[in-house]
């Protein structure tokens, strides 16, 4: 199962480089966490279905999002305040 | 190109154990080093800095993201069982990260098959070893081209924000190492243990932890210490905290040190005599306790190898 999705900032721009790690998940999950790629994109593999919080972070900026995971993929997109 | 292959470079060194091969009755350590140049102190089992911990925690509080938007397309569901910081966040962010023991503690740069890339935690037990998590050197992805040994690391030892006291050493897939029951029969959380085989001898100068394998009655009075790089945090700043064992298992050390996304691979140590001695590697964040895979004797064995 992936949660992938992009990270933006207020103005819909990509974030690349932002820091994008599952804060709380119904199973234990590795302590890894993914960047962004160069158009604010990530894909995380989780091994469960379930609800996960993710925590993101940019330079200056954090922000989270709680995601439900019952398919294959699921889609998410983040906005970093400003 | 498979990794199963006996001709695959990235052929695990060590095959899986049974469990006849764990010997916990079996107690053995290998010296720690503290490098070149300055190093701190220590007496009892934390860290000088504990010393310290209250005021840091006022200063270094946990990130309230209570106020944040909920964004995305999420959809909210049932309760969640996981948390990586476990109650009120007392990390502490160490700034002298050029002295020994921080220096040991390396920031990792994980390109992964695919390019992605992802941030973690080693540390240093030799001059050209750094140990970390088995799944920042092989990330399962099974049927995707992030599947498999990562292409490179970039270990940046002691590393302090934008500051790299040591600089950076860029490690190749070929100097990675890890074992079978992660790469090929995994991914199995016992077995989730790695290293890296640097080009140069950096370790010579930051120094490195011992390790070792304590039987359940030495280990389980013990304070544990863990210091890695949060991904919570400011971009590669070093954060510190200790806690008592919460419980152990053959192959698995569990403990009450909050932790986050990029600290995987972090030594969980003790400090015994003056010396640091890493007991096992840290690797998940769990409901009511963090954990690590367990330096046992098959793993101790697996260190000394890579370290020769």
């Amino acid at each position: 199962m992936i949660i992938q999705g992009v990270v933006a900032d207020p103005s819909g721009q990509p974030v690349p480089g932002a820091v994008v790690m599952v804060a709380a998940a119904p199973v234990p999950v590795p302590d890894i966490a993914a960047l962004t790629d160069a158009t604010g994109r990530f894909s995380i593999m989780v091994s469960a279905p379930g609800t996960y919080r993710l925590l993101i972070r940019g330079a200056n900026a954090m922000t989270e999002t709680t995601v439900s995971v019952h398919t294959e993929a699921v889609e998410v997109r983040a906005e970093l305040p400003g | 190109m498979s990794e199963n292959t006996v001709e695959n470079p990235h052929t695990p060194v060590q095959p899986e154990v049974d469990d006849t091969d764990e010997q916990l009755d079996v107690e053995v350590v290998a010296e720690a080093s503290s490098g070149e140049g300055e190093s701190v102190a220590v007496i009892g089992e934390v860290e000088p800095v504990i010393a310290v911990s209250a005021e840091a925690a006022v200063a270094e509080t946990a990130p309230d993201t209570s106020a944040l938007r909920p964004i995305g397309e999420a959809t909210y569901g049932a309760a969640i069982t996981t948390e990586s910081v476990l109650g009120p966040d007392t990390r502490i962010q160490i700034n002298n990260t050029a002295d020994y023991p921080w220096r040991v503690h390396c920031s990792l740069l994980i390109t992964a098959n695919d390019g992605s890339q992802w941030i973690g935690t080693g540390w240093f037990i030799g001059p050209k070893t750094v140990v970390t998590a088995g799944h920042c050197v092989f990330i399962h992805a099974p049927g995707t081209p992030r599947h498999g040994w990562v292409q490179s690391i970039r270990v940046m030892p002691g590393r302090n924000g934008a500051t790299l006291p040591y600089g950076s050493v860029t490690v190749p897939r070929a100097n990675l190492r890890s074992v079978t029951g992660w790469t090929v029969n995994g991914p199995n959380e016992e077995y989730d243990y790695g290293a890296m085989v640097l080009p140069t001898p950096l370790g010579n100068t930051t120094g490195w932890f011992g390790f070792a394998n304590y039987s359940d009655a030495t280990l389980q009075p013990m304070t544990v210490n863990l210091s890695g790089y949060p991904g919570d945090k400011p971009a590669g700043t070093q954060w510190y905290q200790s806690s008592a064992i919460a419980a152990l298992g053959p192959r698995k050390v569990y403990y009450t040190i909050d932790t986050f996304g990029g600290q995987s691979g972090s030594a969980v140590y003790v400090i015994k005599d003056g010396s640091r001695y890493g007991v096992a590697v840290h690797a998940y964040g769990g409901a009511s306790s963090n954990s690590g895979t367990r330096i046992t004797k098959p793993v101790f064995d697996n260190f000394q190898l890579w370290k020769s």
